[in-house]
């Protein structure tokens, strides 16, 4: 397992202006530029990961180090995977509490998106060492309650793989399965030969955090007729 | 009246500035303050509240209109408590037991207050012992319950089980959202209400409390 904590959130102004859906006026680049500053004191990014492999497969589960992940489209999607890194990302607990105790809403909610705003950077970050440690060409992810079919229950088993998370980057899994501090992500990266992003199997109609269409005509290749 | 129109219209572009000066203006001209909180301050945030129902505007729009909306209210608050103006009706929210998501129920409880409701916040992690302590002691009409959980979700119905145990059923409606309600589960659970969104939150309330 591996804890990388030495690095940096590199935040790009435009994309969160984009993102707070401001003006791109004057005002909106210092919003930004502070909001970023303020982020950059509070967040303490830290991933941890774990190089794990697949040792069984049934009709609708995997076993990944000796434990039983029960979803036909993670099973689908490691159909002929053999190595995968459950992960966790945390900005730790400084931003969300300074968040928690702002009484103006709005600079609340500016303060929210900018954390996740770092935990997907996070994300990316990590998604680079894997490529560049493991010589991985194309990967994807999945995370435990993105869908139905993989359900957020199924915390409990990737944290079990991926080892003591509390001690080593801090965070950990309540009995809701609710990570703390709240601004973490968790799930598993995997080689793969065509993208896949649990969004296209998502037919949510409202959705702020979608990163690509739903698509319908991937139901029966996932075994999600019933779903 | 124009200036109620314009103050409206202030709150629907999140002119801050502009929303307080004009209430304090209107307020200068002897309009009442409920005219001023219903026909320019609520009105605008009703004219926010269709557009992102309608996926016209987004959470940041909602919030810096409310922000604005607040500058007046800030105005005319004192002046209703002054003419003894009640409130429409006392709600609670809370999002519930093991579940610590609360920018949504924040959202919802900031307009709610906007449209002339006494919100009554218990923040995130409510038992059901707790919404009904408060509920009693406010003499609430409606429970508000926010969940963004899977694992969450299903202490609702036992917050509902505690309304129907106090035999307050019939006096306090519950009305639930969160990303992964949805009006069947609130059918299932016989809830009053399911809120997909914070406008809509509003409307219901609306329907139940007046």
């Amino acid at each position: 397992m591996a804890v990388l904590d030495n690095f940096s959130i590199q935040f790009s102004p435009d994309y969160l202006i984009k993102q707070l859906r401001l003006d791109k006026k004057k005002e909106a680049l210092r919003l930004v530029q502070d909001l970023i500053r303020s982020a950059k004191a509070l967040i303490t990014p830290k991933i941890i990961y774990r190089v794990s492999y697949v040792e069984g497969r049934a009709e609708k589960s995997v076993v990944i180090d000796g434990q039983t992940f029960s979803s036909s489209v993670l099973h689908k999607n490691l159909q002929n995977v053999e190595r995968v890194f459950p992960y966790v990302v945390t900005v730790g607990k400084a931003l969300e509490e300074t968040a928690s105790s702002m009484d103006d809403l709005l600079q609340q909610y500016y303060l929210e998106t900018t954390a996740d705003v770092a935990l997907g950077l996070g994300k990316q970050h990590l998604e680079r060492h894997l490529k560049k440690h493991y010589g991985l060409a194309k990967i994807s992810s999945m995370s435990p309650g993105s869908l139905p079919n993989w359900p957020i229950t199924e915390q409990k088993p990737l944290f079990a793989v991926i080892g003591d998370t509390e001690e080593l980057v801090g965070v950990r899994l309540t009995d809701s399965m609710l990570m703390l501090p709240r601004k973490s992500i968790s799930g598993i990266v995997f080689p793969t030969e065509v993208t896949f992003t649990s969004c296209q199997l998502c037919p949510r109609e409202r959705c702020e955090a979608r990163k690509a269409a739903y698509d319908a005509s991937l139901k029966d290749k996932y075994g999600l007729v019933d779903d | 009246m124009a200036i109620l129109e314009d103050i409206a219209l202030a709150v629907e572009k999140g002119d801050e500035v502009s929303v307080g000066e004009l209430t304090q203006k209107a307020v200068s001209e002897g309009i009442a303050a409920t005219e001023i909180l219903d026909n320019g301050l609520v009105a605008g945030m009703n004219v926010v509240g269709e557009k992102f129902k309608n996926n016209e505007v987004f959470i940041p729009e909602v919030l810096v209109s409310a922000r604005a909306m607040k500058a007046g209210m800030k105005i005319v608050r004192p002046l209703l408590a002054e003419a003894n103006v009640a409130s429409k009706g006392t709600i609670v929210v809370g999002t519930v037991k093991g579940d610590l998501h609360d920018i949504g129920k924040n959202i919802v409880g900031m307009l709610l207050e906007g449209a002339g409701y006494q919100v009554v916040d218990l923040g995130t992690d409510v038992t059901r012992e707790q919404f009904m302590e408060v509920v009693e002691k406010q003499s609430a009409g409606v429970i508000g319950m926010s969940a963004l959980l899977t694992t969450t979700m299903t202490y609702m119905k036992d917050v509902i089980q505690a309304v129907d145990d106090a035999g307050l059923r019939d006096k306090v409606k519950v009305i639930i959202g969160g990303a992964p309600i949805t009006q069947s589960y609130a059918d299932e659970i016989k809830a009053d209400g399911y809120a997909p969104d914070a406008a809509s939150a509003v409307d219901l309330v609306k329907g139940i409390l007046g």
